[in-house]
């Protein structure tokens, strides 16, 4: 035992309850499960990987301290008051990046704005009925979840979080879940990252209740008309103004998001080199090994995480269905030829559910190119989620819930 | 309680399709003085050749 007491990696799962050291084993399990499917690039590698290493070393790496208490280096998301903070700032190497970073939602807005400053929003503006129609259902999953989740026994707030997932948008759902539902923000966070990874091989499986000859139509891109850059550039500042003021709750996010639109639309080329490259990848990086690491086995051992677990499903598949018959009624009412599968885009996975789209549709007939037509919904996803996510938070968190003012406590 | 949700939900999602509808709106009315202000300077160019 006292050569044990050397590693006190293992050391710990003998002092450790059965159930603890048990969960320990499967975190490491599952976290060289994700750094495999990441290598194999079957999961996202870029959240997945980093989050994996961190699962595999939080877990491994519990030591025993003075006092005789167990405990890591990595964080301590408990420190409550600002001298117990102030400690484990010193100690614990990722208790800056949480602290600073993590508990008031920065993380998510950094990477907001890297992904602002990618995206291309010509589709949007060519064709914005189109995108926004698709966009508004595919957010079926988003609205659904919100009442199943209360039927299976999580409070409003935590209902409202999970439901987030159906947005498909991985930091959206971390900003959502940490302003609704600070104690679950984790798990939430980490099932809907590994279910947005999923979505790549599951929704292929999903449209295939379009009919084939739906699936294989072409659209001509050709005849989407040119966008002004000034028109998009207006569009970014107009928007970003328009729903701050509506959701002041939300107002860091839409800034974020905007800020790095209407960066990119301006031309302003060393801010975009600098929000889609250093800022977008560092934050990402950080995100996912942070995570990675806040999961230990606490996380597991909470009652809720397997109702986490079956309700992020529902939420994507609900979604998921929302965006395909999105498609199949603007394929009715489309005078042009239009392809069903865009819809599924509508979940607002940027760029994973657009490249599903035509991925599938290139599967039924070569020559059918959907995916100019499917970053349309794409982009307006975002949108439709961004404005959930602030009836959400104005609806169950903050002072003065607005639920709680309509239907009482 | 569950039911009290479901009308919750179907209410953000009635708010959520009209903010969705301003924003369409947002996008087709930038359309419009972009386009005219395009027709204005094209024709300012004309004027000037003429």
């Amino acid at each position: 035992m006292l050569v044990l007491q050397l590693f006190q990696g293992i050391y710990t799962f003998f002092l450790n309850e059965p159930a603890i050291a048990g969960g320990r084993v499967l975190l490491i399990a599952l976290g060289f499960l994700f750094a495999y499917l990441s290598y194999k690039k079957i999961l996202e590698p870029l959240i997945m990987l980093p989050m994996g290493i961190g699962m595999i070393a939080v877990n491994g790496g519990l030591m025993m301290f003075e006092a005789g208490t167990m405990g890591n280096l990595f964080i301590n998301p408990l420190a409550g008051n600002v001298e117990e903070l102030m400690y484990y700032l010193q100690i614990d190497f990722l208790q800056p990046i949480y602290t600073f970073t993590f508990s008031n939602g920065l993380i998510a807005c950094l990477v907001f704005m890297g992904i602002g400053a990618i995206t291309d929003i010509d589709i949007l503006l060519a064709k914005p009925y189109m995108s926004l129609f698709l966009a508004v259902c595919a957010e079926l999953g988003t609205i659904l979840t919100l009442p199943i989740a209360m039927s299976m026994g999580l409070l409003p707030n935590e209902a409202a979080a999970i439901a987030l997932v159906g947005g498909a948008d991985g930091p959206m759902v971390l900003y959502g879940s940490i302003m609704l539902a600070r104690d679950l923000f984790v798990p939430i966070t980490v099932v809907a990252y590994v279910y947005l990874g999923v979505c790549y091989a599951g929704y292929p499986l999903l449209v295939k209740i379009i009919p084939r000859r739906l699936r294989a139509v072409e659209m001509d891109w050709r005849s989407i008309p040119q966008v002004a850059p000034g028109a998009k550039f207006a569009f970014a500042v107009i928007t970003c103004g328009f729903l701050c003021l509506l959701f002041p709750v939300a107002a860091p996010l839409f800034a974020s998001f905007f800020v790095g639109l209407a960066i990119k639309e301006a031309g302003v080329l060393r801010f975009v080199e600098f929000l889609s490259g250093p800022l977008l990848y560092g934050a990402t990086f950080f995100l996912g090994f942070t995570l990675g690491a806040l999961l230990g086995v606490d996380i597991i051992l909470n009652s809720k995480v397997l109702i986490l677990l079956v309700l992020g499903i529902i939420a994507l598949t609900l979604s998921g269905l929302g965006g395909i018959t999105g498609g199949m009624i603007y394929s009715k009412i489309s005078k042009e030829p239009f392809n069903p599968l865009v819809g599924i885009a509508a979940v607002s996975c940027i760029p994973t559910t657009a490249k599903v789209a035509q991925k599938c549709a290139a599967a039924v007939n070569k020559k059918a190119m959907i995916l100019p037509f499917a970053m349309g919904p794409c982009v307006a996803g975002v949108i439709t989620t961004a404005i959930l996510t602030g009836i959400y938070i104005s609806g169950f968190a903050g002072e003065m819930p607005i639920f709680y003012s309509i239907f009482g406590s | 309680m569950v039911l009290n949700s479901l009308l919750f939900a179907f209410i953000a999602y009635g708010i959520m399709m009209v903010i969705a509808a301003c924003v369409a709106a947002i996008i087709k009315g930038i359309a419009l003085v972009v386009q005219r202000g395009g027709k204005r300077a094209a024709a300012g160019t004309d004027k000037q050749e003429g």
